[in-house]
C-alpha cells in the first residue's frame, strides 16, 4: 500500500518588528591539538547601535561528535550573571555526546541581560578534540528535532527577537609533545604562523597520501 | 503472534457487546475482520457507528484496508448521509521526541493508479499534519498543527459539501482543538476510494487505539410509520423494483373529477433542516388512501405530468441517483419504460429507458431549465416517445422530443405507474422532485362517481357526483346502479338529478336502492358533452372508509348503460368513486421537546439566546384521514396571552418517521419570562390535535472578548481555557457576579504566529437576571491558572445585552494576582513537562503554560521574568480586597499550596524557606554540565 502523507511541519518563522539579537560563536575559526580542549564563546550581539535587553534564550547547538566531544560549558568571565543556565533536562540533552544539545539561559527576574553591539559573552562551550581534521563545524541551528533556538525580548514576554545564528570552525591538529618541559605545559597555546604553515601542509600531505593509497 | 482477539457482535437493534481479551497485541498481521468481528450492522436512527477496539501499537508499522468492512460505495460506506465521516481514536503519553507517526488515517484510491484523492492525518513527534493529494493533478497540500499533550486524541475526516470536499476535525479529550480548512477545489467529482488505517510506530512507544468509527446511515430500515400527508412517504431505493407504487385514477383534466392536482400530487416533505431525510414525490397515494381499481391500457394513449426539479443532486454513478417515473404492465408483463431525470454538470438530463433498463434516448438540457411538462405518447403497438416542454427558464415554452423507443408495453394489457428516487449515493434525500398535473387521456364513454371532499367527520354530509365524460357518440340517456360499500360508515340521505342534459328523470325519486336513470326529452338532441347527471348525499356515521360503487348490472340483471340514437346499449367505462374517510379522531401529538444542545427544557427549563430546536411526534390513528399539513409550532412569549398568544408561528418540517421539527431563534429582543410552546396539527377531516409545554426564557447575555497578551497561536489551533469572569458595579451594594467560562482562544486574524494580534476568544455569559440594566457596569477577568486579573468597562447595549473586553497578562500561576517567587516556584516545578494547552473549569494548579503551547518551557519563563512583581487589577464591586504583596521568598508550605510540588527539594538549606537562588541551585543540580 502506498501511504502518502505530506508532513508540512516546517516551523513557523517568527516575524518581529523589533530589533534583533544575533548569536555568535567566537572565535569563528580556531585550531586545537588532538586531545586538548577547545573553548568557543557564545555571544549575544545587538544588531544595531543600541543595547537590547533579553530575558531568556534557548540555543540549539550541533557538532560532529567524531571530532569534538562531549560538550560542556562555563560561565566564568560572563558579562552577566544568569538566574539559571545550562543544559536543562530534556530529550535533546539526554546525551551531551551525540552531537546535539540545547543550552538555556534565564535572566534574573526583573533584571534582564543586555546584548551590546560589541557582544555580551553569554557562556563558553567547551569540547575535547577527538580526531584530526582540517575543519569541523560547531553550529547554532534554528531548530532540530522539535527544539528551537530562540532569544526572548527582555521587556515583553514571549516575544522572540532571534537574529542571525553563527557557527565556528575548528581545526584539530596532531599533538606533538614538545621536548623538555613536562607534558601539558603550554599545550593549548596557538602555534606561531610559521609552525602553522608547516603543520597545515603536513596534514594535507598526510591526508593526500592516505587517499592515494586508498586507505 | 495472534491471540484471541476482540470479538464484536451486534445485539438486536442497537446494543453493541464487546468482549475483549485482556491481552493486547501489535497491529502487524492482524486482520481487521478478526479485530472487528462481524461487519457492523446499521443502527436504526443513528448515523455514527463506533466500534470499540482495544489495541496497542508497540512500534511496528502497520496498515489495513477497511474495505469491505466499510465498503467504498453504497450502503455501509461512509458516503451515506449528508456529512459522513470516519474517525480513529487513540491515546498516547504525549510528546514523543523523534517518534514517528502514531496514526495515519486516510481514504484514497489505491489500487487505482493515477486516480482518485487521498486525505490523511498523521503525527510526528509533537506535530500533526493533515495532508491531501489529488493523484490526477498531482496537487497537494497540508495543514500542520501541534498537539503535544498526553491524552485521548480523535482524528475525524468529514465529507462535507455534498461529498466533494473534506474537513478534518481533531478532538483532544473530547474537545475539538483543530478544524482544517475545507479541501474543496481540487476535487472534480466524488470518487470511490477505500478507507485505510495505518501507523508507523517506534520501539517503546505505546499508543492505544480505542475506537474506529464511520458515519453510517441505514438506507432503508426505518421501521417507523410515516405520517400520512395525503400522500406516500417513500424511502429512496437502490432498486427501482423496490419502489412503492400505486395506480392512479387520474384522467384528463377536462373530464376527470380528480382534477389536475388532486391525489396525483404528493404533498411536500421538503425541509430546510440539514441531515434530514427528504420525502420522495410520487404521483400515487399511500396505503391508507391509495386509489383503487385503475389499471388502464396506455397503448394508443397519452399521459402527461409536470416535473419540477430542485435541491442538491448527486452526480454519481449513472442509474443510481435518478428520479424515475415508471410505466409498467399489470399484471406483470414484459413491457415497461421509464422517464428519468438526472443531473449532469449542473444541467438536467431527461432520458427514456426501455424494458431492459437501458437508456435509449436522452437530452441534456443546458438552458437553465428546472421545470418541465412531460407528455408521453404510446403508439398502439407500444412504442413510446416523449414531448418535453420547458416550463421555466429563458426558453420557457420551447420543446424537444425523445424517442420513439420500443417499450414492449403489450397492447390490450393494463398499465400502471410508479415513481420515486433511485439512489444509493451520499446525497440521498437532498434532491427534490415535485410531480403534479399527472393526467392520462380518458377512455371513451366514461361514467363515474366522485366526491370532492373525501375526508369528513362523523355526522358530516358526504356529497357524490354521478357524471359522464369523453363520449364517443351522442347518447340520449343513461342508467346506473350504484351500491354503498360500507353501510356502517355512510348511509343514504338523499339524491337528485341535474336539470341538464337529461331532463327526463326515469327513476324518480332516487332512493336508497341507488338506481338512477334519466334521458332526453322524446325529441331532444343527443348529448356528447361531459356532464354531471345526479348528486347523492350520504350521512357519515362511524369512522372508517367507504365509497360508492357503480355496478355492471342490478339485482335483476339490468345493466348500467348509455343509450344511443337507435336505442341501443352503449356500455360505459365505469369508475367507482374515490374512497371517503370518516374520521372523528384528532391527530395525536406526543414527545414535545425543546432543546438547546442539552436536555429537554419542557417543562420548566430555561431557554437562552440562540436557536432552540423543537420537535414533536405526530401520528394520525390508523383509521385516520392523515395530516392535512405540517404541524404548526406556536410560541407565546411573556407576557403570556399578549399578541393573541402567538408571538411566533412556524410551520414545522418533517423529521424522521413521525417526528416533526422546527427551530425558534431567541434573539436579543425576545422577552424574558415564562413562555408557552404549543403545536397544533389538523387532519384532512378537520380534527385538530394539540400539545403544549411551558418553559422560561432568559435572553440576557454578556459577551466579553478575552485576549491573552503576548500569546499567539498558529492558524487553526484552538486552545480552550478556564477564565473566571466577574461582573459588578463601580459602586452600590450589589454583590459581584462570578461566572466560570471555558473560552476557546484562537488566532483572531488567521495569519498565525508572527502577527500583531494576541490570541483571543469570546466568553458568553447567559442567564443573568433580566432587567438589571446599567446596575452592572464593570467587568474583570482572570485565568486562575495563568494570568493576573484584568478589569474593563462593561457596555450596556439595551435589551439585557452587554459587551466588554479585557486583556489578560500571563505569569500568575497560583491565582494570587501577583507575579512573584511563588509563580517561579510553580514554573520551576513543571519546567520541561508537557501539560497540554487546554484547561478545564476548576482545574487545580499547577499549569504553568502561560504561552499556551502545551509545554512548560523557556517561553513561559519570560512571562515571569519580564513582569516580575506585577500586580493585577482588583475585582469590580463595592468592596476592594487589599492588594496582594509580591514575595521574594516564601515558605515551603506556601510553595506547596501554590502548586510548586518540588518546594521541599528547593529548600536546600532546610530552613523552611525558598528563594530564587535556592531554586537556581536546585536547577543547577538537575541540569547537565
Amino acid at each position: 500500500m502506498t501511504m502518502r502523507l505530506i508532513l508540512g511541519l516546517g516551523l513557523l518563522a517568527p516575524i518581529s518588528a523589533l530589533a534583533l539579537i544575533d548569536l555568535e560563536f567566537r572565535s569563528h575559526y580556531q585550531q586545537v591539538k588532538l586531545g586538548k580542549t577547545v573553548s568557543i564563546g557564545l555571544y549575544a550581539v545587538s544588531d544595531n547601535a543600541n543595547n537590547q535587553l533579553l530575558s531568556a534564550m534557548d540555543v540549539v547547538v550541533r557538532w560532529d561528535p567524531t571530532y569534538l566531544n562531549p560538550i560542556s560549558f562555563t560561565n566564568a568571565g560572563n558579562g552577566y550573571a544568569w538566574q539559571s543556565s545550562g543544559f536543562f533536562p530534556g530529550s535533546i540533552n539526554n546525551s551531551l555526546s551525540d552531537g546535539d544539545a540545547m543550552w538555556t539561559a534565564w535572566a534574573r527576574p526583573g533584571d534582564p541581560a543586555a546584548a551590546t553591539p560589541a557582544g555580551l559573552l553569554v557562556t563558553t562551550f567547551r569540547f575535547t578534540a577527538l580526531a584530526i581534521t582540517l575543519g569541523t563545524m560547531v553550529e547554532i541551528v534554528p531548530s532540530f528535532n522539535g527544539f528551537t533556538t530562540v532569544v526572548f525580548d527582555g521587556t515583553t514576554p514571549n516575544t522572540p527577537v532571534t537574529g542571525q545564528l553563527g557557527s565556528a570552525k575548528v581545526m584539530i591538529t596532531p599533538y606533538v609533545p614538545p621536548p623538555g618541559p613536562p607534558i601539558g605545559a603550554g599545550s593549548e597555546a596557538v602555534p606561531e604562523p610559521g609552525t602553522l604553515v608547516i603543520l597545515t601542509g603536513g596534514i594535507a600531505w598526510f591526508l593526500a597520501r592516505r587517499r592515494n593509497r586508498g586507505v | 503472534m495472534k491471540e484471541v482477539r476482540t470479538v464484536v457482535t451486534w445485539a438486536a437493534g442497537f446494543a453493541l457487546c464487546v468482549c475483549a481479551s485482556a491481552a493486547v497485541t501489535p497491529w502487524q498481521g492482524v486482520d481487521w475482520q478478526n479485530v472487528l468481528g462481524t461487519p457492523p450492522s446499521y443502527v436504526n436512527g443513528s448515523n455514527h457507528l463506533v466500534v470499540p477496539i482495544n489495541e496497542t501499537n508497540l512500534g511496528i508499522a502497520w496498515s489495513e484496508k477497511l474495505t469491505p468492512l466499510f465498503p467504498a460505495s453504497g450502503a455501509g460506506s461512509f458516503r451515506s448521509g449528508s456529512t459522513p465521516f470516519f474517525e480513529a481514536q487513540f491515546a498516547d503519553g504525549g510528546f514523543f521526541p523523534g517518534v514517528a507517526s502514531p496514526l495515519i488515517l486516510s481514504e484514497h484510491s489505491s489500487p487505482i493508479p493515477g486516480d482518485g484523492f487521498s486525505i490523511s492525518c498523521g503525527a510526528s513527534g509533537p506535530f500533526y499534519a493533515i495532508a491531501w493529494q489529488n493523484y490526477k493533478t498531482g496537487q497537494q497540500g497540508s495543514f500542520p498543527f501541534t498537539l503535544r499533550a498526553p491524552g485521548v486524541k480523535t482524528v475525524r475526516i468529514v465529507r462535507v459539501d455534498l461529498g466533494i470536499a473534506y474537513r478534518i476535525d481533531v478532538f483532544f479529550n473530547g474537545v475539538k482543538v483543530f478544524t482544517s480548512l475545507q479541501v474543496t477545489d481540487q476535487i472534480t467529482d466524488p470518487y470511490l476510494g477505500d478507507v485505510y488505517l495505518a501507523g508507523i510506530g517506534a520501539a517503546g512507544q505505546e499508543v492505544v487505539y480505542t475506537a474506529f468509527g464511520a458515519g453510517l446511515v441505514d438506507p432503508g430500515t426505518d421501521l417507523t410509520t410515516p405520517v400520512d400527508l395525503s400522500g406516500g412517504y417513500l424511502e429512496p431505493s437502490s432498486d427501482l423494483s423496490a419502489l412503492e407504487f400505486g395506480f392512479t385514477s387520474a384522467s384528463t383534466a377536462e373530464w376527470s373529477p380528480l382534477g389536475a392536482t388532486d391525489q396525483v400530487l404528493e404533498k411536500s416533505l421538503a425541509t430546510t433542516l440539514a441531515d434530514t431525510l427528504e420525502g420522495t414525490y410520487t404521483p400515487f397515494s399511500d396505503a391508507l388512501k391509495k386509489p383503487v381499481g385503475f389499471a388502464e391500457p396506455v397503448s394508443g394513449r397519452t399521459f402527461a405530468f409536470n416535473a419540477s426539479l430542485s435541491g442538491s443532486w448527486s452526480e454519481g454513478v449513472e442509474g443510481q441517483s435518478e428520479f424515475s417515473v415508471h410505466v409498467f404492465e399489470t399484471p406483470s408483463g414484459p413491457g415497461n419504460a421509464s422517464v428519468r431525470f438526472a443531473q449532469i454538470g449542473g444541467d438536467f438530463e431527461i432520458a427514456l429507458w426501455d424494458s431492459s433498463s437501458t437508456k435509449q434516448d436522452s437530452f441534456i438540457d443546458t438552458t437553465s431549465t428546472s421545470a418541465y411538462r412531460i407528455e408521453g405518447h404510446v403508439t398502439p403497438s407500444g412504442d413510446l416517445s416523449l414531448t418535453v416542454t420547458r416550463a421555466n427558464g429563458p426558453m420557457i415554452g420551447s420543446s424537444f422530443t425523445l424517442g420513439p423507443i420500443v417499450s414492449g408495453l403489450t397492447p390490450g394489457n393494463s398499465h400502471g405507474f410508479r415513481a420515486g428516487f433511485e439512489t444509493s449515493t451520499a446525497l440521498r434525500g437532498r434532491a427534490v422532485v415535485h410531480i403534479d398535473g399527472f393526467v392520462i387521456n380518458a377512455p371513451a364513454n366514461a361514467l363515474y362517481v366522485f366526491t370532492d371532499n373525501p375526508y369528513v367527520q362523523p355526522a358530516d354530509t358526504i356529497t357524490y357526483r354521478l357524471g359522464m365524460a369523453n363520449l364517443a357518440q351522442p347518447v340520449y340517456g343513461s342508467q346506473a346502479f350504484l351500491s354503498n360499500s360500507a353501510p356502517g360508515v355512510q348511509s343514504f340521505a338523499g339524491a337528485g338529478y341535474t336539470a341538464l342534459p337529461f331532463s327526463t328523470w326515469i327513476i324518480n325519486p332516487i332512493t336508497a336502492t341507488l338506481a338512477i336513470a334519466s334521458g332526453t326529452d322524446f325529441f331532444g338532441p343527443g348529448v356528447t358533452d361531459d356532464a354531471n347527471l345526479a348528486g347523492l348525499q350520504f350521512a357519515a356515521a362511524n369512522e372508517g372508509a367507504a365509497r360508492l360503487l357503480i355496478e355492471a348490472v342490478n339485482g335483476q340483471g339490468i345493466p348500467t348503460r348509455f343509450t344511443d340514437v337507435l336505442g341501443q346499449e352503449v356500455t360505459p367505462k365505469r369508475f367507482s368513486s374515490n374512497v371517503v374517510i370518516v374520521d372523528g379522531t384528532p391527530p395525536q401529538l406526543t414527545s414535545l421537546s425543546a432543546t438547546q444542545g442539552g436536555p429537554n427544557l419542557i417543562p420548566g427549563g430555561t431557554a437562552i439566546q440562540g436557536v432552540m430546536d423543537v420537535s414533536v411526534v405526530v401520528a394520525d390513528p390508523a383509521t385516520g384521514s392523515g395530516l392535512a399539513a405540517y404541524p404548526v409550532l406556536i410560541v407565546d412569549f411573556a407576557p403570556i396571552g399578549s399578541n393573541g398568544g402567538e408571538d411566533v408561528q412556524i410551520t414545522m418540517h418533517a423529521g424522521d418517521g413521525n417526528e416533526f421539527r422546527a427551530q425558534v431563534a431567541l434573539g436579543t429582543t425576545t422577552p424574558c419570562g415564562p413562555a408557552e410552546i404549543r403545536v397544533e396539527a389538523a387532519d384532512d377531516s378537520g380534527n385538530l390535535g394539540l400539545t403544549s409545554g411551558a418553559l422560561l426564557v432568559n435572553t440576557a447575555q454578556v459577551a466579553i472578548e478575552v485576549s491573552l497578551s503576548h500569546v499567539q497561536l498558529p492558524t487553526g489551533v484552538v486552545v480552550t481555557r478556564w477564565v473566571q469572569i466577574t461582573l459588578g458595579s463601580t459602586g452600590g451594594s450589589n454583590p459581584p457576579i462570578v461566572v466560570d467560562a471555558l473560552v476557546a482562544f484562537s488566532d483572531p486574524d488567521g495569519t498565525g504566529v508572527g502577527n500583531t494580534l494576541p490570541a483571543s476568544g469570546v466568553a458568553i455569559i447567559t442567564q443573568l437576571p433580566c432587567g438589571v440594566g446599567t446596575a452592572i457596569d464593570a467587568v474583570s477577568a482572570k485565568d486562575p491558572l495563568h494570568t493576573l486579573r484584568s478589569a474593563g468597562a462593561l457596555t450596556y447595549l439595551g435589551n439585557n445585552q452587554y459587551m466588554g473586553s479585557v486583556a489578560l497578562a500571563g505569569g500568575d500561576a497560583n491565582n494570587d494576582n501577583v507575579i512573584d517567587v511563588l509563580d517561579f516556584g510553580v514554573f520551576a516545578s513543571q519546567y520541561g513537562m508537557n501539560v497540554g494547552a487546554n484547561t478545564a473549569i476548576s482545574q487545580p494548579p499547577p499549569h504553568a503554560d502561560f504561552s499556551a503551547n502545551g509545554l512548560v518551557d523557556t517561553a513561559d519563563y519570560t512571562f515571569i521574568s519580564t513582569q516580575f512583581l506585577m500586580v493585577g487589577d482588583p475585582p469590580p464591586g463595592n468592596w476592594l480586597l487589599a492588594p496582594p504583596t509580591p514575595k521574594k521568598r516564601a515558605s515551603v508550605k506556601e510553595m506547596l499550596v501554590a502548586g510548586a510540588f518540588r518546594a521541599a527539594e528547593f529548600d536546600l538549606n532546610g530552613d523552611g524557606w525558598v528563594d530564587y537562588w535556592e531554586i537556581e541551585m536546585w536547577l543547577t543540580k538537575r541540569r547537565l554540565s
